[in-house]
């Protein structure tokens, strides 16, 4: 974690930093499924603007119905045969220690010297530093995240849905 | 994302769910409808379905190569 160079850091923004982090995360897994909707689902057309997708991309099957000699063709779209990528942070830990060293009268901040962080503890204040043997070794924080799949959101179910309704089945032309 | 999900598409003549995925995508090979008692055989046009069968080997490239690495670092 890279502190500002501002002499002054408040406590919350120490223990937000990577929650922040984390929705940043979450945020990019989101565009990035987007994209990928974008680019694999659809056919777009050169120079078209930035918010239009475009035609739907389909793949075309073509089969025997039993019992005839008619040959049929299906259209489906892309997107509703392959998986699509989904992922979330289901958990996120983060660890690090804070040691109350001693009562300071004085706003949080961190000491440019020694690293400590001076935390606010009501009327008399309190100065803090990482505990951790690694962490105040190397200035890193241990970060378990837990990414999966995670459920169909709600729009972009109806827009499945929508495209298996889009099934085109026709008489296969030549 | 595992290349092994799948997903299904109806059998257009009895519903049945068929099974569907990347792999049986670019098989290029018939698609049986799982129910018995229909005989629905699907293939994929490939001359109409080109475009859509190259953003799915693109697809495909890119997650053996994500699989490739997943196996270096561990």
């Amino acid at each position: 974690m890279v502190f500002t160079n501002s002499e002054y850091t408040e406590i919350y923004q120490f223990i937000s930093a990577p929650i922040i982090a984390v929705l940043n995360a979450e945020m990019l897994a989101t565009r990035a499924s987007a994209d990928f909707i974008q680019q694999v689902g659809f056919q777009k057309e050169e120079g078209a603007e930035l918010n239009d997708f475009g035609e739907v991309l389909t793949v075309s099957f073509v089969y025997q119905k039993p019992g005839t000699q008619q040959r049929l063709q299906l259209q489906i779209p892309l997107l509703s045969l392959i998986p699509i990528p989904m992922l979330q942070v289901k958990e996120a830990e983060f660890e690090f220690g804070l040691s109350l060293l001693r009562r300071r009268n004085q706003q949080t901040r961190i000491d440019p010297q020694d690293g400590a962080i001076r935390l606010p503890g009501g009327v008399d204040d309190f100065s803090a530093t990482l505990t951790s043997e690694s962490l105040r070794s190397t200035n890193t924080m241990n970060v378990k995240l837990k990414v999966a799949q995670s459920d169909l959101p709600a729009g972009l179910g109806r827009l499945l849905h929508l495209l298996e309704n889009a099934i085109d089945q026709a008489p296969e032309s030549p | 994302m595992s290349q092994q999900q799948f997903k299904t598409m109806p059998c257009p003549e009895c519903g049945a769910p068929i099974p569907m995925s990347i792999e049986i995508l670019l098989a290029g090979q018939a698609i049986h409808c799982p129910n018995p008692y229909c005989d629905v055989a699907m293939n994929v046009d490939q001359n109409r379905s080109r475009q859509a069968i190259d953003e799915v080997r693109k697809l495909k490239t890119a997650l053996d190569n994500f699989e490739d690495t997943k196996r270096k670092l561990a």
